[in-house]
C-alpha cells in the first residue's frame, strides 16, 4: 500500500516538474514562470486553507460548546466560562439510559463488542474465500462468484425487514448477536479485494511451497497470508471505521437500551432531550463517540487514504 | 484407494486390448493424469470448505431473507405472527402504494430521496476543483488531503447531530443567534422542505466531498504525462489541455462514482432521519418510510416499500453494467 503511495507521489512530481519548465531556455520567462508558480501556489494555499476552516469548524465548534454552561452555547463562540457540566449530565444522563449498567462506558464496551470480534473474523473468512477465489480450481467456482457478485446488488432495505423479523423472534435483539452473526459469514466486498491481491501474487510461489511438501492451508497461511498482510489491514482498518460507524443495522437489530452501541447511546440521548439545556451533554457524548475513529484515522490515515486511491485506479 | 484405481485401469486395459489394439498405446501416460485428478479432488474439496462460511452466510442472512420479503409482499404480516400464519392479502399492499392509503406519503418519500440526490452533482464538481487545486506539487497539500477527508470517517450520528444543533430552527438556534445579530430574522431551518434540502445536501457534501476529492487526484494522476507534454509543446494553454486531455481521462472515475453515489443516496436514511429527529415524517425518504412501516408492524407494506426502491437500484445498476460492458468491448 505503502508503495503504491509512494509511487503516485513520484508521478506527481514527474507531471509537476514537466508542467513548470517551460519549453524557452530564456532565463527571464524561467524566473517569470517560477513567479507565476508562485503566486498560484499561495492563491490555492490561501483558498484551501479557508477550506479546511469550513471542514473542521463544526468540530471545533462541538469540542468548545462541550465545555460551556447551556446559555453560552449559541452566544459565544470560545466559552466565557469554562465547564465540565456537559461531560458530567452525559455521564449521569447515559446511566439512565443503559439503566445503570455503566452508562457510555457500556456503549463504548458495547460498540468494542458489536465491531472487533467481527472485523477480525469477517476479515480471516474473506481472506480464506478470497484465496478459494483466486487460487484454487473448484467445480462451481465461477458460478458461486457470480451469485456473491448478484447479491452484492440486493438493496439492505430489501433483506433488513426480515432479518430483523427472524432475530426478534430467536430473542438475538436483546442481545448484541444479531448484530455480530451475520458478519461471522465473510463480507463480499473484503473478498473481492483481497481476491485482487491473490491473484497479482505468481502461482510459482505457491508452488513451490506445495512442492517443499506444504498442504493447501499450510501455503495460505505461511506463504500467501504474509504476503497480503497489508491488503489485510487496511481492509480491518475500513471495515472497522464502518462497523463503529454503523446505525441502520444496529438501530433494527438491537432493541435493547442496555445494549445500544455508542451511536444508538448518543442518538437515544439526543432524541431525549431537545431542549437547549441538553446541546452540551449530546454534544459531549458525541465527542466521546468519535474519539476511538479520531485516534484510528489519526494513526492509520495514510493507508486508508491509500487504499481510496487504489480503489480509484481499479475501478 | 490407489488400489481400486489400479484394478480399475486394469479392467479398462483388458476391456481396450479386448475391442482394438490403436487405444491401447494412449492408455499408458494415463497414469499420472488419473494422480493428478486425486490433487484436484482435494483441491476441489479445500476449495469448498474455504467459500463455505460465506455460502451459508449468503443463504441464511440474504436468500432466506429475500424469498420471505419477496413473499411478504402478498401477506398482511404482522410481527407477532408468522408469514405464513399471517392473512395471504393478494395484491392489496401494491393497491395501498400504488394509489391507495399510503401512496401519497411512498411517492412523496421517493420524491423526497431524489431532491436529496441532488448532493452529488454538486459534491462531484466542488470534488473536482479542490483535486485540480490539490493535484500540485506544494506544502501542505497531504495535510489539506487529510482535513478535507476527516468529516468522511466521522460517525453519522455524531455529525448529523452537530448540524442539526448548529441549524436549529429555534431563535436560540447557532446559526439563527448569528443571523439575528447580523440583522437578518431568524429561519425556521427544519420547517421548510427547501432549507432541510439545504441542510441535508450540505451536510452531505460536506461530508463526502474529501472522498470525491481523492478519488479524483488518483484519477488526475493516471493521466498521461507524455500526453500533456505533447500539448504544452503544441501551445495549448491550461484550461484547452483541461477540457480536451484531464477532463476525458476521469470520465471513468466520474461515471463510477456517479453511479455508486446515486446508489447509495437512493438508499438515504441516516442523515435527514436523526437531523429532522423527531420530526423525520415532515420529509421522509423512502428509506425511511419503509423503516416506519415496519416500526408500525405493517411488514407486508413495508416490504412493497423496499422492492420498489430496489427496482430503481437495479435500473442504474443495469445502466452501469451496460456502460461497463460497451467499455469493455471498446478496448
Amino acid at each position: 500500500m505503502d508503495e503504491i503511495l509512494k509511487e503516485e507521489e513520484n508521478v506527481e512530481d514527474v507531471s509537476f516538474v514537466e508542467e513548470e519548465t517551460p519549453a524557452q531556455p530564456a532565463p527571464v520567462s524561467k524566473k517569470k514562470g517560477v513567479n507565476h508558480k508562485l503566486v498560484t501556489d499561495i492563491i490555492v494555499t490561501v483558498a484551501l486553507a479557508l477550506g479546511s476552516v469550513v471542514m473542521l469548524l463544526p468540530f471545533i465548534w462541538m469540542v468548545l460548546a462541550t465545555f460551556k454552561p447551556y446559555d453560552q452555547i449559541n452566544t459565544t463562540f470560545f466559552p466565557r466560562t469554562w465547564t465540565g457540566e456537559g461531560y458530567k449530565e452525559m455521564w449521569e444522563t447515559c446511566n439512565v439510559i443503559t439503566r445503570n449498567t455503566g452508562g457510555i462506558m457500556r456503549g463504548f464496551l458495547n460498540s468494542l463488542i458489536t465491531t472487533v470480534p467481527v472485523v477480525i473474523i469477517q476479515i480471516i473468512v474473506s481472506a480464506f474465500a478470497a484465496y478459494a477465489f483466486a487460487k484454487l480450481e473448484f467445480v462451481g467456482k465461477n458460478v458461486i462468484f457470480l451469485v456473491m457478485l448478484g447479491t452484492m446488488m440486493i438493496p439492505f432495505s430489501v433483506i433488513m425487514l426480515p432479518q430483523a423479523w427472524l432475530f426478534g423472534r430467536l430473542q438475538l435483539t436483546k442481545g448484541p448477536l444479531a448484530v455480530i452473526i451475520p458478519k461471522f459469514f465473510g463480507s463480499i466486498t473484503t473478498v473481492f479485494f483481497l481476491r485482487q491481491f491473490f491473484y497479482s501474487i505468481p502461482d510459482s510461489i505457491s508452488e513451490a511451497a506445495r512442492l517443499d511438501g506444504a498442504g493447501y492451508t499450510r501455503t495460505f497461511l505461511s506463504v500467501l497470508l504474509p504476503l497480503v498482510m497489508p491488503a489485510l489491514a487496511t481492509q480491518g482498518i475500513l471495515s472497522f471505521i464502518g462497523n463503529w460507524n454503523d446505525y441502520l443495522g444496529p438501530l433494527l437489530f438491537i432493541r435493547n437500551q442496555e445494549w445500544f452501541t455508542l451511536p444508538l447511546l448518543v442518538d437515544k440521548l439526543n432524541s431525549d432531550g431537545g431542549s437547549l439545556e441538553f446541546v452540551p451533554r449530546v454534544l459531549a457524548a458525541s465527542l466521546v463517540s468519535l474519539i476511538p475513529i479520531i485516534i484510528v484515522f489519526a494513526v492509520f490515515q495514510k493507508k486508508i487514504i491509500g487504499s481510496i486511491v487504489f480503489s480509484a485506479v481499479k475501478g | 484407494m490407489e488400489e481400486l484405481r489400479n484394478t480399475y485401469s486394469e479392467a479398462e486395459t483388458a476391456e481396450l486390448f479386448a475391442t482394438g489394439d490403436s487405444e491401447v498405446v494412449l492408455e499408458a501416460p494415463q497414469q499420472p493424469k488419473r494422480k493428478k485428478r486425486g490433487l484436484k479432488h482435494v483441491e476441489n474439496l479445500i476449495g469448498w470448505v474455504y467459500i463455505s462460511p460465506m455460502i451459508i452466510g449468503i443463504l441464511v442472512f440474504t436468500a432466506i431473507p429475500l424469498i420471505m420479503s419477496i413473499m411478504a409482499m402478498f401477506y398482511d404480516w404482522i410481527p407477532t405472527k408468522m408469514l405464513w400464519d399471517s392473512k395471504f392479502v393478494g395484491m392489496q399492499n401494491f393497491k395501498d402504494i400504488f394509489g391507495g392509503l399510503e401512496a401519497e406519503y411512498y411517492w412523496e418519500a421517493i420524491g423526497n430521496t431524489f431532491i436529496f440526490v441532488i448532493q452529488l452533482p454538486i459534491g462531484l464538481i466542488l470534488g473536482m476543483f479542490l483535486a485540480l487545486a490539490m493535484n500540485r506539487d506544494m506544502r501542505g497539500v497531504q495535510a489539506f488531503r487529510v482535513i478535507y477527508y476527516l468529516p468522511g470517517v466521522m460517525s453519522v450520528v455524531a455529525v448529523s447531530i452537530i448540524w442539526q444543533k448548529l441549524f436549529d430552527s429555534s431563535e436560540t438556534g447557532t446559526i439563527n443567534t448569528f443571523l439575528m445579530k447580523m440583522g437578518a430574522s431568524h429561519i425556521e431551518f427544519m420547517n421548510n422542505k427547501g432549507w432541510i434540502t439545504f441542510v441535508v445536501t450540505l451536510l452531505l457534501v460536506w461530508k463526502g466531498v474529501g472522498y470525491t476529492t481523492l478519488m479524483f487526484i488518483a484519477g488526475l494522476q493516471s493521466v498521461s504525462t507524455d500526453q500533456l507534454e505533447a500539448a504544452r509543446i503544441d501551445g495549448a494553454n491550461a484550461w484547452v489541455i483541461l477540457i480536451k486531455i484531464t477532463m476525458p481521462a476521469l470520465y471513468p472515475i466520474i461515471f463510477y462514482l456517479f453511479v455508486t453515489g446515486l446508489m447509495g443516496a437512493l438508499q438515504m436514511f441516516n442523515e435527514p432521519y436523526i437531523l429532522l429527529g423527531n420530526r423525520a415524517w415532515f420529509m421522509e425518504t423512502a428509506v425511511g418510510f419503509v423503516y416506519r412501516q415496519f416500526n408500525d408492524g405493517f411488514l407486508g407494506l413495508a416490504s412493497v416499500g423496499a422492492w420498489v426502491l430496489a427496482i430503481f437500484i437495479f435500473i442504474v445498476t443495469a445502466i452501469q453494467m451496460y456502460v461497463d460492458k460497451k467499455k469493455q468491448e471498446a478496448e
